[in-house]
């Protein structure tokens, strides 16, 4: 018997170090905002696998990875707050034993106020426990210059809602439909009619559809139009928010994507297609779009102002040797 | 004595089972299995050392999948989301296979890019695209017989 106990003591310890305690502030004991210029929030899919291999031939989850770089931009930004929401997939310990799949962290002005681990409820919506997560931790005194940017990382997403985006909870609908509702109460709980920039770190992000539901959403749609390598977007360039004078939401959405192409270019040597779409000249454009195919819609946008393309083409494969890209592309093509 | 053994395999059976047969991960454990087979490949070819060799271990690693795409169509494949995922992946490793040997109208890749190639064929494995929902029967046919493979 005696040889078993380190068994049952490494089984007992990986049990209790699974239950990680919060962080926790009560919201009446909440510091006061100070100096408050950006809110962010990030939105982390996880459940899925988002395994990729980085240029050492290491394995990298792109979740976590996220998470991680998120976390150094939040602890960065003492000027403002930022809302961190990780969807992990679904694990048991023991067979029986759910662990929570949902982290929240809360940072504002640089300090972590708040981490809350959750079980994901199905008889809840979707992103139901984040927006409530939001609206309880928001500071409520926005100085009306302050810029609010959401982000969201993942993988493609059907533009229609449907099933089986969540692999450990396949019955529940996702697409950019619901994102972008749920985009939109969280802007109105930021006290903004509109996002200043807003960030879609997804394959297949640029189509006519994803930018109709987010042109009255946001002035500055970052996506790309093409594949897009699970190390995503640059999180790390949003530090530089901390060291800017003055927020110009265009400038910054274009540093931020040409940093993004620049980061992706050297890593890969895939497709790499960033844009940045400007609402304020594709709004009329997207308003008037007629019921018609994608395809369609495409050749009437591809000469519009508006958009701003990073492209570099695949260096094998059949597309190689093209060399401009419109910034536009059809789901599922 | 022998029911304490007995338990506690019971219970490693349980922790184990639970971590990895959780609901919705057999794709995932696709995907990842795939994936660390053709990072291996990859890691191969940056080792070899002539560009003979580097073309051997690209042309027989793809042509593994293909088998191994072919043996679960024949056996196992059911739905049509199974031989939908199939030839589209099958498809891409032909491309690859044509590109590697300057077939189907493809420029040959040459021997100073085999390293870049390698590379290429695996980060088109990882990128954000979308999900697929396959038949278990598949999904752990695949997964065996690449786990054998390597």
């Amino acid at each position: 018997m005696k040889r078993f106990i380190p068994l049952i003591i490494v089984l007992a310890s990986t049990f209790l170090f699974s239950c990680s305690s919060n962080i926790y502030t009560p919201v009446e004991e909440l510091p006061p905002a100070e100096n408050l210029k950006y809110s962010l929030v990030f939105y982390i899919h996880g459940d899925a696998d988002y395994l990729y291999h980085d240029e050492n031939n290491k394995s990298v989850n792109a979740d976590e990875e996220s998470v991680r770089q998120a976390i150094d931009v939040a602890k960065t930004l003492t000027n403002g707050e930022v809302f961190i929401l990780h969807q992990k997939r679904k694990k048991h310990f023991l067979f029986f034993f759910p662990k929570d799949d949902k982290e929240f962290y809360y940072f504002r002005n640089g300090r972590l106020l708040t981490q809350l681990s959750l079980d994901t409820d199905e008889n809840k919506g979707v992103l139901d426990d984040e927006i409530s997560f939001i609206k309880k931790y928001a500071a409520v005194n926005h100085p009306d210059s302050s810029a609010a940017i959401f982000l969201y990382f993942g993988h493609q997403l059907p533009e229609k809602n449907e099933a089986g985006y969540f692999i450990s909870f396949p019955e529940q609908e996702f697409g950019i439909e619901l994102l972008s509702e749920k985009a939109a109460e969280v802007a109105e709980i930021l006290n903004k009619k509109e996002f200043d920039i807003t960030v879609l770190s997804t394959c297949v992000g640029g189509t006519p559809f994803v930018a109709q539901k987010f042109s009255k959403l946001t002035k500055f749609l970052i996506a790309s139009p093409e594949d897009l390598h699970l190390s995503f977007m640059n999180i790390d360039y949003l530090k530089s928010l901390n060291n800017l004078g003055n927020f110009n939401p265009r400038e910054f959405s274009l540093n931020f994507a040409e940093s993004s192409f620049e980061r992706l270019k050297k890593k890969t040597t895939t497709i790499v297609s960033v844009s940045v779409y400007d609402m304020n000249y594709l709004q009329p454009e997207l308003s008037g779009l007629p019921d018609a195919p994608c395809s369609t819609l495409i050749n009437s946008l591809a000469d519009k102002k508006g958009v701003t393309v990073f492209y570099r083409p695949p260096q094998f494969g059949r597309r190689k040797d093209n060399n401009t890209h419109s910034g536009w592309n059809c789901a599922g093509e | 004595m022998k029911k304490v053994r007995i338990m506690l395999l019971s219970i490693l059976f349980l922790f184990f089972a639970g971590s990895t047969f959780a609901a919705g991960s057999n794709y995932v454990k696709l995907q990842q299995t795939l994936k660390g087979y053709f990072n291996d490949m990859s890691g191969n070819v940056q080792k070899a050392e002539t560009p003979a060799e580097k073309r051997e271990i690209l042309s027989s690693s793809l042509n593994k999948v293909k088998d191994v795409l072919n043996t679960a169509e024949n056996l196992a494949a059911k739905t049509d989301a199974d031989r939908e995922f199939i030839n589209n992946y099958r498809n891409d490793i032909n491309d690859k296979l044509a590109e590697l040997n300057g077939t189907d109208g493809y420029e040959k890749v040459s021997d100073s890019n085999l390293n870049d190639f390698a590379n290429y064929v695996q980060q088109d494995m990882e990128q954000a695209d979308r999900y697929i929902t396959l038949s278990l029967t598949t999904i752990l046919l695949i997964i065996i017989i690449i786990i054998l493979l390597a």
